[in-house]
């Protein structure tokens, strides 16, 4: 008898406890600690706001207007003081003139030393001939940045993403007619520019990160002839060109901590 | 009974000569039943899965090698009849004028009959419109290799300015604007139209665009001594001897080795072939890639710019050794041939148009 009782007393107690379990499935996790990062853009024409189709002076006298001005950047990373690194996501941004901030994800609150992206697709991912990475077909999703864009950021003949690609027009008179365009398409494995941004900042929960990547279009066409170079697709003839350019672009660009760019 | 097979086989049967289609469906009752075992109470479900999933259509062809492919590009009768609709539809290019057939004749094996392509507008490409049949094989596309699949090609004719002018991106638009167009994407695909169905679909019916049953094969892989001339088998005997040695790269049964090659048939090359993508010009100047003899009868002229009109002009070429460009390829060494011998090469060369595909494809 006293078993039975024992027994009784030890299934109400199992039930009960199973309500408690249910009870403590309910709560909410440990909130998960973490600072954000962006990424701010401040594209400049000698400190003066770009954008595309306005018309600009180049020290030459010239009139210049940009027509196309797009980027990658890729595979973002935070470092801290260990070198241990922690990879923003996404991996990859197409930027383009009114992009004004790239939201780039979380990183545990601590100490972030520095900040690492390319200018560019990386090597692993950007298919020239004979390799394996990505080409835009790969992708259902239209709006991944490494599908299909409508400036054409691939080049199908050679199958490698275009890095950079800046088009524009040049009216060497000011007599309100564009005598000349310039088209730098920029791209392959050589071109890719890695920065690497100090930051020495230390992050609390819910703080965010922002640095901010200046542009300035005048800088990038510094001591080029407008005449002669104007046009290169990064092959051939015009490869030279075409390094020249990626480190014209690479000059013109500069990472800096802060919010500072246009919000 | 078990059925082994879970896809609509293309058996290209030797003897017969014919496509042969073949359609078990025992792997569409186990996945019916899988369905059923999984969703009891979800039969409308199971149903639409029926009536929309693709069956998988393999083409095998015994003396070719087996067709290249992975497995999420497998090849349906959907995907096929979707590609080819779209290959025809001028809704790809920029100002709706021309489609890719309009550079890829089907009666033309796939080529346009002209020196250089015509893209819209009348632009002028600098290229010889090469032809699609087996392509499939190709492991790697365009004269220069620059690309690595047929997917990602689709996007360098519909977008490069010389052809049909239309960013890839809105060319998705407008595809995706049809809703003929997206119920077959959906049947195909189980996909809305997206950059990987378009280039897929386009790339299906590539993929299925093959030439196997000319009178050279039915008489060097099925045995048929009646199917080549006198004239032709003497041609044959010439493409293979040491002499000419034309088999060196135009290696059977596809008559193509895909390596790429300076020909010797300019002394300055203003379209810098291979070096193109690989920047190099010091060993890559002038090089292009083994182009297939198959249907060469009907794709004059010839060469990466058409500037050889005939096949008489080519055999003239190859017999001449070629120009002196410090690349040209060691095995363009020239050689001698009466007139008769030109003619039965010639024969030969005649011998390896495939008209049962042309039928296939014009119809």
């Amino acid at each position: 008898m006293r078993f039975k009782y024992f027994s009784l007393a030890l299934l109400a107690a199992s039930l009960m406890a199973s309500c408690d379990d249910d009870d403590n499935t309910t709560q909410d996790p440990p909130k998960e600690e973490k600072a954000y990062v962006q990424l701010h853009y401040d594209f400049n024409y000698d400190g003066n706001a770009f954008a595309l189709n306005q018309n600009y002076t180049t020290d030459s006298g010239y009139t210049i207007r940009y027509t196309l001005a797009s980027f990658y950047l890729s595979k973002p990373v935070i470092m801290d003081d260990a070198d241990n690194s922690t990879a923003l996501s996404p991996e990859y941004y197409i930027i383009r003139p009114d992009v004004m901030m790239s939201d780039m994800g979380t990183i545990a609150p601590g100490h972030a030393h520095m900040f690492n992206v390319s200018i560019g697709v990386d090597e692993a991912t950007n298919t020239e001939a004979g390799s394996t990475g990505m080409q835009p077909t790969d992708f259902t999703d239209a709006n991944h940045p490494l599908a299909p864009q409508a400036e054409g950021m691939y080049w199908s003949w050679a199958s490698g993403y275009i890095f950079v690609k800046i088009e524009g027009e040049v009216d060497y008179e000011g007599d309100g007619t564009f005598d000349q365009t310039f088209k730098y398409h920029l791209g392959t494995n050589e071109f890719r520019k890695d920065r690497s941004t100090m930051i020495h900042q230390d992050l609390s929960d819910g703080d965010t990160l922002k640095i901010t990547m200046a542009v300035d279009y005048k800088k990038f066409l510094d001591g080029i002839n407008l005449y002669d170079e104007v046009l290169t697709m990064s092959m051939g003839d015009a490869r030279p060109l075409g390094f020249k350019m990626m480190d014209q672009f690479d000059a013109a660009t500069t990472f800096s901590v802060g919010g500072h760019g246009k919000k | 009974m078990r059925r082994p097979h879970s896809q609509l086989v293309v058996m290209v049967k030797s003897k017969a000569h014919k496509l042969k289609f073949k359609a078990p469906f025992g792997t569409l009752v186990l996945l019916g039943a899988l369905s059923l075992a999984l969703n009891a109470c979800r039969k409308d479900e199971i149903s639409r899965t029926e009536d929309t999933a693709p069956v998988k259509l393999s083409i095998e062809i015994p003396h070719f090698p087996e067709m290249p492919l992975e497995a999420d590009k497998f090849l349906s009768r959907e995907r096929v009849a979707l590609g080819k609709e779209l290959f025809f539809d001028p809704i790809l290019s920029r100002n709706r004028d021309i489609s890719c057939a309009t550079c890829h004749l089907p009666h033309l094996a796939f080529t346009d009959g002209l020196p250089v392509s015509v893209g819209t507008e009348g632009r002028m490409h600098n290229r010889n419109s090469p032809s699609l049949f087996n392509v499939a094989w190709q492991p790697y596309l365009f004269m220069d290799g620059g690309n690595p699949s047929l997917e990602s090609q689709v996007i360098g004719p519909i977008e490069e300015h010389r052809e049909m002018d239309l960013p890839f991106t809105e060319a998705l638009a407008r595809v995706g604007a049809i809703a003929s167009y997206q119920e077959k994407f959906q049947k195909a695909f189980n996909q809305d139209v997206n950059p990987y169905s378009l280039s897929l679909a386009l790339a299906s019916y590539e993929r299925a665009l093959v030439s196997y049953d000319s009178p050279f094969d039915r008489y060097y892989y099925q045995g048929d001594s009646s199917a080549l001339s006198e004239s032709a088998k003497a041609g044959l005997a010439l493409f293979i001897s040491p002499d000419l040695n034309c088999v060196a790269c135009h290696s059977f049964p596809l008559t193509t080795d895909f390596s790429f090659r300076n020909n010797g048939l300019k002394e300055f090359y203003l379209d810098s072939g291979r070096a193109r993508v690989t920047n190099n010009l010091l060993e890559h100047e002038g090089q292009f890639k083994v182009a297939t003899l198959r249907n060469i009868a009907l794709t004059a002229p010839y060469m990466h710019d058409g500037s050889l009109h005939s096949l008489g002009e080519v055999v003239d070429h190859y017999a001449s050794g070629g120009s002196d460009h410090r690349l040209k390829d060691s095995l363009i060494g020239g050689f001698s041939l009466s007139a008769h011998q030109k003619q039965n090469l010639i024969a030969f060369l005649e011998a390896l148009t495939d008209t049962s595909s042309y039928k296939q494809y014009t119809q």
